[in-house]
């Protein structure tokens, strides 16, 4: 196949070509209160090819590589039918590599049969069912992910790499009165079992804490001064600021990237936050991005001060910045765009105890729903929260959204924990067009933080 | 897919194949310009088996697997769900259907650019200064669903669908708008579009402060957004079979405003989410969900219809997440296919003439992110308008709205326009009036 790939980049008369091959299987599990929902099995094999001509990209997505020149040509005849561009690629090294699993082979989740893990994943979701009457359903999925991956360029650069990600999450829904709420955990991993098996340690605390919800009241909306949870800081800091980071949001447009120069005021002098693909086994973390460059660790916000942003080659090329290895696709039917990888704030020196001293009126927000974000204003839903009087923490509170301008909240970050914590599940979207590309593997992560000054919403 | 079926069929009771071939060209525009042509030719297969009684499902979009296919679809079925799956036994291959528009099939690379450009005129005659990122795109569906109980259909459907992203930079302020509209047939719905946005961003100008407390608020098409999803939750079939739904019980209850009349309608021409039949081979029909404020049903697929004694809606489709759309790796689940409220008979003009002192909803930021299942949402307005007097006087900002949206519907319901408008979001199709409710909290922030 390898040479397949080569041959066709070698026949093509454009600027610059590049095709990827894709094998990914899928295994799925998924339980909602005693029955099993689903057990599934799937393959997605196919590729693209991407042209770039006079500027401008052409790109065909397929599933049948037999045809491979004429795919190609297919790709050329969209380049050049668009005409005159201004895409230029940033310059980087070729490289030659492969990437190979490196697992123990009695820990590695694809030689637990699937038999084994219907029956782990069914006695969580039982367990989690018959432990109060209160809760009325509950649910587990299981994802698991094997992802072998050729790519070639024109420029010399051929990989071909493997990855595995398996994730999932259980949760429970209660019912009181006329409240429902559900609590949700999620657990994964990139090479272990054993990983997965600690989702068993979980069950007691999701059933605990959606008991205490449903009796919790709902929130009265207003500003508070808020401790947000390692989960919920990571979904902040991906969701208002990451993606802001992302440089095909600001490059095409003047006005926001002046509100984006390197160097501004984003935070407060103990604040930082990184992004990087290149930790190990993270659930962000891979060896190359979607264009064949090398995946880094690069500050986003340094020291309070804007650092970084999250490139292509090709908003690398027009910003005039070092590509990042952040060009990254969910799968061969899109072409790469600027992604996060392991999203992080960086650890401080603060305690939480520190951090509820001195609060008057507050609240300690737990738990990450679903964020959005619109070029710097962001709202998400938390799953709950506590009510922090003088400094004490009291009873639980539900229904929470936070939102806000995300340039003036984190400013307002006061205090940075000692604490980090990344997710091991979940995925990002971000939608180019009508087409929304989701979930990409990556992780958000956090310690516990304090901010200032959050408006908060509800009933 | 003979193959595949004589295949699955001797090691299953029951085995249906699913496949779509697609052709699609979409044209992106990035800054006002074209920026890339993109394009995807794929044919992908699914397979769903029934063995001892239980559900095994499997896909591939490999041209040439059969044998794995089927061998991975019969394993998972021995840890699958136990199913009662009545699969359709008709045969009928209804072709280029009223889902198919021969126009849209025969639009050039050169149209679909022209048509992009177009809709960034539109906006750059009013709006020289502003932001575009725009995608235009011509897409076929081949769509054969086939089962051993005798059950063969096929149809072929066109799908011409346009985007607008436009960012409007103020000088401490900024105003986005986001909008996508889908016709199975061609229309001016891309240019009506960039219209739309003009018209939108000429309330942008100044910002006019709103107080928290109760008042009128519009929910256009766009901002309906905010409360289709706790709303089509209720009609889940499985949520009410197993009692999470909100209208579990409520069958024949006058559950809202007698002005509502709600449809699921997947026969409508033009209509981006008509189908002569759904995922699952099953023929589509429009169906009342609500008549006058009476709860009419729910919504089925085979296997949840199957579950709770009743017949599948054929509301059966591929799509296994709010947040994700058709997948052929997605087994089909009851989502609706165009949800239709019923025209009010009041002009949108003469609604917001009405108006003494009031909102305009018309984007949202953290729709679906409310208790779904309880129905309820909380939103804040990423794009709205102030109502004083009668006129729209202005942008307003920083302002939050929450409710249950069978509460909102019962008790604060005021007017519906005689006018409906078609939106395609990520959470699905619905053709709505823009929609007035009277003293609804609104939170100035």
């Amino acid at each position: 196949m390898k040479e397949l790939i080569k041959n066709a980049i070698a026949g093509s008369g454009a600027d610059f070509i590049e095709i990827r091959l894709e094998d990914t299987t899928r295994a799925g599990i998924s339980f909602s209160g005693k029955d099993v929902k689903k057990a599934q099995s799937t393959r997605d094999y196919g590729g693209y090819v991407r042209v770039l001509i006079n500027g401008s990209w052409g790109f065909t997505s397929f599933n049948n590589p037999d045809y491979l020149s004429e795919l190609v040509a297919e790709a050329e005849k969209r380049a050049r039918a668009a005409g005159k561009g201004h895409t230029k690629l940033a310059d980087v090294t070729p490289v030659q590599d492969e990437i190979h699993l490196d697992i123990d082979q009695a820990d590695d989740p694809r030689n637990i049969s699937l038999e084994e893990k219907v029956a782990f994943f069914r006695n969580i979701s039982h367990r989690i069912l018959d432990s109060s009457k209160m809760i009325i359903s509950s649910g587990v999925n299981y994802v698991e992910e094997d992802r072998h991956i050729l790519y070639a360029n024109s420029e010399g650069t051929c990989l071909d790499m493997r990855g595995l990600w398996a994730a999932g999450g259980l949760s429970a829904i209660g019912r009181h009165h006329n409240v429902v709420q559900s609590v949700h955990s999620g657990f994964g991993t990139r090479n272990s079992w054993n990983d997965i098996r600690s989702a068993d340690d979980r069950v007691d605390t999701v059933c605990e804490d959606v008991i205490d919800l449903v009796k919790a009241k709902p929130v009265s909306g207003g500003r508070y001064t808020v401790i947000l949870d390692p989960r919920l800081s990571g979904v902040f800091i991906h969701e208002a600021f990451g993606h802001l980071s992302e440089a095909d949001n600001v490059s095409d447009n003047p006005k926001l990237l002046d509100q984006m120069t390197l160097g501004t005021r984003f935070g407060q002098d103990h604040f930082s936050v990184m992004d990087g693909g290149s930790l190990p086994d993270e659930r962000g973390s891979y060896s190359y991005d979607d264009e064949g460059v090398p995946s880094s660790m690069n500050y986003l916000i340094k020291d309070g001060l804007l650092a970084g942003r999250l490139h292509t080659r090709d908003t690398a090329a027009s910003m005039g910045e070092k590509p990042t290895g952040n060009a990254r696709t969910i799968n061969y039917r899109f072409s790469p765009i600027c992604r996060m990888s392991n999203t992080f704030i960086v650890p401080g020196p603060h305690s939480f105890e520190q951090m509820l001293e001195g609060i008057p009126d507050g609240l300690y927000v737990v738990g990450g729903g679903s964020g959005n974000t619109s070029k710097g204003l962001f709202t998400f839903s938390a799953e709950r929260a506590r009510v922090i009087k003088n400094g004490k923490l009291g009873g639980w509170i539900r229904d929470l959204t936070l939102s806000g301008n995300v340039f003036e909240t984190l400013k307002d970050i006061d205090m940075v924990g000692n604490d980090l914590n990344r997710s091991r599940s979940g995925g990002c979207g971000k939608s180019v067009g009508a087409r929304m590309q989701y979930p990409l593997s990556v992780s958000m992560g956090s310690p516990h933080i304090r901010i200032q000054n959050v408006l908060i919403g509800g009933r | 897919m003979e193959k595949i079926i004589d295949l699955a069929g001797k090691q299953a009771q029951k085995a249906e194949v699913y496949r779509i071939e697609k052709d699609a060209s979409p044209a992106c525009f990035l800054g006002g310009k074209l920026s890339a042509l993109e394009g995807e030719r794929s044919v992908s297969t699914g397979l769903r088996v029934v063995v001892n009684g239980r559900l095994g499902f499997s896909s591939t979009t490999h041209p040439d697997e059969v044998e794995g296919l089927v061998k991975r679809a019969v394993d998972s079925a021995s840890f699958g769900p136990e199913v009662d799956l009545s699969l359709p036994t008709h045969e009928k291959h209804y072709g280029q259907c009223g889902c198919y528009d021969e126009k849209v099939a025969n639009l050039s690379l050169k149209d679909i650019v022209d048509t992009g450009n177009e809709m960034v005129d539109i906006v750059k005659t009013d709006f020289p200064d502003v932001n575009i990122e725009a995608e235009v795109s011509r897409e076929i569906h081949k769509v054969s669903i086939m089962n051993t109980e005798g059950g063969n259909v096929s149809f072929e459907k066109s799908i011409h669908q346009s985007f607008l992203n436009v960012l409007l930079m103020l000088p401490s302020d900024r105003a986005e708008l986001e909008d996508t509209r889908t016709t199975t047939n061609l229309t001016d719905a891309p240019q009506d579009m960039a219209r739309m946005a003009v018209w939108r961003f000429r309330h942008c100008k100044n910002v006019k402060p709103v107080q928290t407390k109760k008042m009128t608020v519009v929910f256009t098409s766009l901002g309906f957004r905010g409360l289709f999803v706790p709303m089509f939750y209720g009609f889940n079939g499985e949520l009410a079979s197993k009692n999470l739904s909100i209208l579990s019980d409520k069958l024949q209850d006058q559950i809202v405003d007698s002005r509502i009349t709600l449809s699921d309608d997947p026969t409508s021409p033009g209509l981006p989410g008509s189908c002569p039949v759904d995922d699952e081979g099953v023929q589509t029909f429009r169906k009342s969900l609500i008549e006058k404020g009476v709860l009419k049903g729910f919504l089925y697929d085979l296997q949840t219809a199957g579950k709770s004694g009743q017949r599948s809606t054929g509301n059966g489709f591929k799509k296994s997440s709010l947040y994700t759309g058709f997948s052929i790796d997605a087994q089909p689940n009851p989502w609706p296919s165009n949800f239709v409220i019923a025209p009010g008979d009041i002009s949108r003009e003469d609604m917001i003439a009405g108006i003494k002192d009031g909102i305009i909803v018309d984007d949202l930021m953290g729709a679906g992110q409310g208790n779904n299942l309880n129905g309820e949402f909380s939103m804040s307005v990423a794009l709205g308008y102030r109502v004083e007097n009668g006129e729209i006087t202005g942008r307003v900002k920083d302002v939050m709205i929450a409710g249950n949206v069978f509460d909102v519907f019962q008790n604060n319901l005021r007017a519906m326009s005689s006018e409906v408008y078609s939106e395609d979001t990520l959470f699905g199709r619905y053709t709505v009036p823009w929609i007035t409710f009277g003293n609804m909290p609104v939170s100035a922030t």
